[in-house]
């Protein structure tokens, strides 16, 4: 039992460095993949890998840590990654507790809308507080594209977290 | 020597399968010799292929970097030339980060150039990393001017590595491919350097002034160099 604990807090403080490596990951090698101009979200898709398996505070907090790394990262007004991440994190432990994220086309479903609902967050905090951006231009060149490839680079990252974070 | 004649045949056949033998017997004791041989030869075609790429890269830098020293003297103005080392995590803006800061005089507002023309200005610097805002990114405004009918207007990113000049007069004969250069009026490029070339001109959805799409100069998904203008 306390050896199980132990391996539960590893597995926790685990995330930070992964977090990291993501980040970095995602402004550099991920450039590579870049299709029109859009690139997939994979620290979006962290988020919602542990939203949907370790729940909604547990998403809260990755997604609260991975926004606010993401926004050191990004030249986007420092925050909103932050605050929409966090809330999309919840929004995974939710959706995780009511649907069975197990399957490839599940997963895909549930990554597909969860991103999209981060980019509308993002979109209208943006709007509010940065740059009036027209909805037809972001949800054609940014909303949908990128939802659709964070979605599909999701399957690749749950499958290697999966193996990463096997016996929680 | 009738008597051997008459088994010439016969010493024909063993003479030609004793060859045979012989090269079989060769190629089992080479047998191993040749393989070790084959695998060297890999490892070796595996060395030059890897050592081929490398000078096919540094040709290529060693291209890229005359032409940006090029563009450098005939700028005539005091630059640093700096790496692309990361690009912006997030699809919602266009950034890029570069591996030189404060301690090489980079400051807020430099602007940024490559041998082809602009590609934004300095936002953000640390002591070795600067942050820079492309051209293209719909927070980024720059001063331009079209180079054939010399009428300015305010260059701003529209996204999707494209950007747009605005307020341009109505009865403006801008047309496409023309090209359109800094203007020097907003203090952060010097006049001249290109930005891009037209690609379409609308007319204002208020109807008050013309506008055209522009497709950068620079390919800004492909710069590994750039240049800093100091301040």
């Amino acid at each position: 039992m306390r050896n199980n604990e132990v391996i539960f807090y590893i597995k926790r403080v685990a995330v930070i460095p992964i977090i990291l490596l993501f980040a970095i990951i995602q402004v550099t090698l991920l450039d590579a993949v870049n299709l029109f101009g859009i690139k997939p979200d994979i620290l979006l898709g962290l988020v919602l890998f542990f939203g949907f398996r370790w729940g909604g505070i547990a998403g809260f907090v990755i997604g609260l840590f991975s926004g606010f790394t993401k926004d050191i990262f990004s030249g986007t007004p420092f925050g909103i990654d932050t605050f929409s991440f966090a809330l999309t994190g919840i929004v995974a432990g939710f959706l995780g507790r009511i649907f069975y994220a197990e399957t490839t086309l599940a997963q895909l479903f549930l990554s597909f809308w969860t991103a999209f609902l981060n980019h509308i967050i993002y979109f209208v905090v943006y709007n509010t507080f940065s740059h009036p951006l027209s909805l037809s231009y972001a949800m054609r060149f940014v909303i949908l594209p990128s939802s659709v490839y964070t979605a599909l680079s999701s399957i690749i990252i749950f499958f290697i977290l999966r193996k990463s974070f096997r016996e929680t | 020597m009738s008597v051997i004649e008459f088994f010439k045949p016969a010493l024909r056949v063993f003479n030609n399968s004793s060859s045979s033998v012989k090269d079989w017997g060769n190629s089992i004791v080479g047998h191993k010799r040749y393989l070790k041989e084959n695998e060297n030869l890999k490892k070796r075609i595996e060395e030059l292929t890897t050592r081929m790429i490398a000078l096919e890269e540094a040709r290529i830098e060693n291209e890229r970097l005359k032409a940006l020293l090029s563009f450098k003297e005939a700028l005539k103005i005091n630059s640093v030339a700096a790496h692309v080392i990361g690009r912006d995590a997030s699809n919602w803006s266009e950034t890029i980060l570069l591996d030189k800061g404060e301690k090489n005089g980079i400051k807020i507002n430099s602007a940024v150039v490559s041998s082809g023309g602009l590609v934004g200005r300095v936002v953000e610097v640390g002591g070795t990393l600067a942050r820079v805002l492309l051209i293209t990114d719909p927070d980024s405004k720059v001063a331009g001017l079209v180079q054939s009918n010399r009428e300015s207007g305010i260059v701003e990113g529209i996204g999707n590595n494209r950007c747009r000049i605005k307020y341009l007069p109505l009865n403006s004969d801008v047309k496409k491919d023309d090209v359109v250069v800094t203007s020097g009026i907003s203090e952060i490029a010097p006049k001249g350097i290109a930005i891009g070339r037209v690609l379409e001109v609308t007319r204002d959805p208020g109807g008050l002034y013309m506008c055209a799409t522009l497709k950068p100069h620079v390919d800004l998904q492909k710069i590994e160099e750039v240049l800093c203008i100091k301040r």
